[in-house]
């Protein structure tokens, strides 16, 4: 009988050796494929859900910011008031004649009352609910029975006069001097606020309408996380995750414009550099030359060797085509705008950079052998703090989360890579017009 | 019949059938890896499910320069050592004497495929993994040590360990007996 090494005897006695399973491994195979096949249209569908909940966030909150915007106190309700005569700058222009207690004498003054009187009168009819702060006519007969000041005069005066007077919720009672013929102290205030707010709104009307379209540079910066899971099965070489934070540069430029009066539109194109350190525990024989590898490509590489765990950089490049809408929270010379889209990644490169004299690195393109994905998808949200300095320029500071939507490892990896990105943004921006 | 490559190809374009074929031709010869890997014909049943869905979905990333066989056979491997990386912080490893480190010159020629699986199969787990490991896969002490993030010594001290539960298991079996002795 021939004897041979202990090992070679084992070997050649398992070689060739056959034992025939039971059905039911077959049947549970399909279940998993099943299981498996389903996953990644779960994973498709998460896409959609995310880009869903994206929306419904952000119309939810430029719902609630308009709900708000308009949501202003009202005053307690009035009624039973009888239709009123509208007064016009004629009217208060006009000299009052005879001996009504409040005739002022100065036309200037009061011709300066008109723009606040004018905007702020209104015709009310009986049942009217009105807000504070609006100044109602009413007839000299009405208001005698609310007001008891006028009644008093008009009783000392005797006069029968239509002349229509001012009645003001929560303001003080107006009267008219007696002695000195002057405007209203209080009037002149209101009416030169009421043309500094005109002046105002008449130079943000135009800073507004110059902001309709524009372009912008930046560059970012922020932490990367790979985010490492597992999905249908786990890395023979190493199933807890080996990866760790790094970091993440972008820079790039993008053209902007208004869509209405608070909601933006953007897109642009990003050089993105996304760096991480892992540990890896294989390595792929090229030739003579063990060349880095990580222990997710297991499922790619059928010439991985194991080796002792050491440290690996790799280093992801994409070209991303970032378009996000925005809503415009403040319209002023400091802006702040809330942003919300969706970038599409295109696969560059991978770089491998180990920390190992007896591997080498290597570097990956996109293409079929690439375990890396050519296009992956991105939800970016973020906020934008500008500041204009200039009729043309205006400089930004953009803090924001981009979140991978898909595993960057092709669906034929079990391991599962989706990056998160929180980075923060330097952006010039040139306004055209 | 359909050639190797035809059934790769038609794997990765999702075919049952062909992934059923490659099944029935691999699964007999990836059982035994698995019995070999295991404690019990229901965990190795468990390891050869697990490997062959791996299989399938890694078949994308096949290119043919190693062969079928060889490729499935370090994904039933890797499946395995899986599933013991789960136990073996039960069962730690320690470093060993050397023991009888001697060469041995043996035949199995009589012994039954059946008590060779169940000796293999009755080894402690850490000694059951390096042996396979070094005996059956051929890796060195330093790619096991590795493998399984344990010291070279370690490994190779499991190994001896194994090797000598094994020669005594055949010595009281009578299936092997020291030189000068007659061999069964």
């Amino acid at each position: 009988m021939a004897k041979r090494r202990f090992e070679d005897e084992w070997k050649a006695a398992f070689d060739g050796a056959e034992a025939t399973p039971p059905e039911s491994v077959w049947t549970g195979i399909e279940l998993d494929l099943e299981k498996a096949s389903g996953a990644a249209v779960r994973r498709q569908l998460v896409v959609y859900r995310w880009l869903a909940a994206a929306s419904v966030t952000l119309a939810a909150g430029a719902g609630s910011l308009y709900f708000f915007s308009l949501n202003q106190p009202v005053a307690p309700e009035i009624t039973n008031l009888e239709p009123v005569e509208r007064i016009t700058s004629d009217d208060l222009a006009k000299k009052p004649t005879g001996d009504f207690p409040g005739r002022m004498s100065n036309t200037e003054s009061l011709a300066e009352t008109q723009p606040v009187m004018r905007h702020n009168v209104v015709e009310v009819k009986k049942g009217t609910t009105l807000r504070s702060g609006v100044n109602v006519l009413v007839p000299d007969r009405e208001a005698t029975t609310r007001e008891p000041g006028l009644e008093r005069r008009q009783h000392r005066t005797g006069t029968s006069r239509k002349m229509p007077v001012l009645y003001s919720f929560r303001n003080p009672e107006l009267s008219f001097p007696k002695t000195e013929p002057v405007a209203d102290p209080g009037m002149v205030l209101l009416a030169k606020l009421a043309d500094e707010e005109k002046a105002m709104n008449k130079k943000h009307d135009k800073s507004r309408k110059r902001e309709q379209l524009w372009t912008s540079i930046g560059f970012g910066a922020g932490t990367f996380d790979p985010n490492a899971g597992t999905s249908a099965g786990t890395s023979s070489f190493n199933a807890t995750g080996n990866s760790s934070a790094g970091m993440s540069y972008s820079v790039g430029a993008s053209v902007g414009g208004r869509m209405g009066n608070r909601f933006v539109l953007q897109g642009g194109v990003t050089y993105l550099s996304q760096s991480a350190s892992y540990t890896s525990s294989s390595f792929s024989m090229e030739a003579t030359t063990a060349v880095a590898s990580l222990d997710d490509y297991i499922d790619r590489q059928s010439n991985l060797v194991a080796t002792s765990p050491y440290e690996v950089n790799s280093n992801l490049q994409y070209v991303s085509v970032p378009v996000q809408a925005g809503y415009v929270l403040l319209d002023r010379d400091f802006a702040i705008q809330l942003n919300g889209g969706v970038a599409t990644d295109f696969f560059i490169q991978n770089t491998l950079t180990p920390d190992n004299d007896n591997v080498a690195g290597i570097t990956q393109k996109a293409g079929e052998a690439s375990p890396y994905r050519s296009v992956n998808f991105s939800g970016i949200v973020g906020t934008e703090l500008s500041y204009r300095f200039g009729a043309h320029y205006r400089i930004a500071v953009n803090p924001g989360i981009r979140y991978a939507f898909n595993s960057i490892y092709k669906p034929d990896i079990s391991r599962e890579i989706t990056p998160v990105t929180y980075d923060i943004a330097l952006r010039f921006r040139y306004i055209f017009n | 019949m359909l050639s190797e490559r035809e059934l790769v190809e038609g794997c990765r374009n999702g075919e049952r059938a062909c992934q059923k074929a490659l099944y029935d031709r691999f699964c007999k010869k990836m059982m035994v890896v698995c019995l070999r890997y295991s404690k019990s014909t229901m965990e190795a049943e468990d390891m050869l499910q697990e490997g062959f869905v791996r299989v399938f979905q890694g078949l994308k990333g096949f290119r043919h320069d190693a062969k079928l066989e060889t490729w499935m056979t370090r994904i039933m491997v890797n499946t395995a050592l899986n599933h013991h990386r789960k136990k073996l912080y039960l069962y730690p490893m320690v470093d060993i004497e050397d023991l009888d480190l001697l060469q041995h010159e043996i035949s199995l020629s009589g012994v039954q495929f059946s008590q060779l699986i169940e000796m293999v199969q009755g080894l402690p787990q850490g000694c059951q993994v390096v042996f396979n490991l070094f005996a059956i896969e051929g890796y060195s002490h330093k790619e096991i040590a590795g493998m399984l993030g344990i010291s070279e010594g370690t490994s190779k001290s499991q190994y001896a360990r194994a090797r000598m539960l094994l020669m005594n298991r055949l010595r009281n079996e009578g299936m092997y007996k020291p030189y000068g002795e007659a061999q069964v």
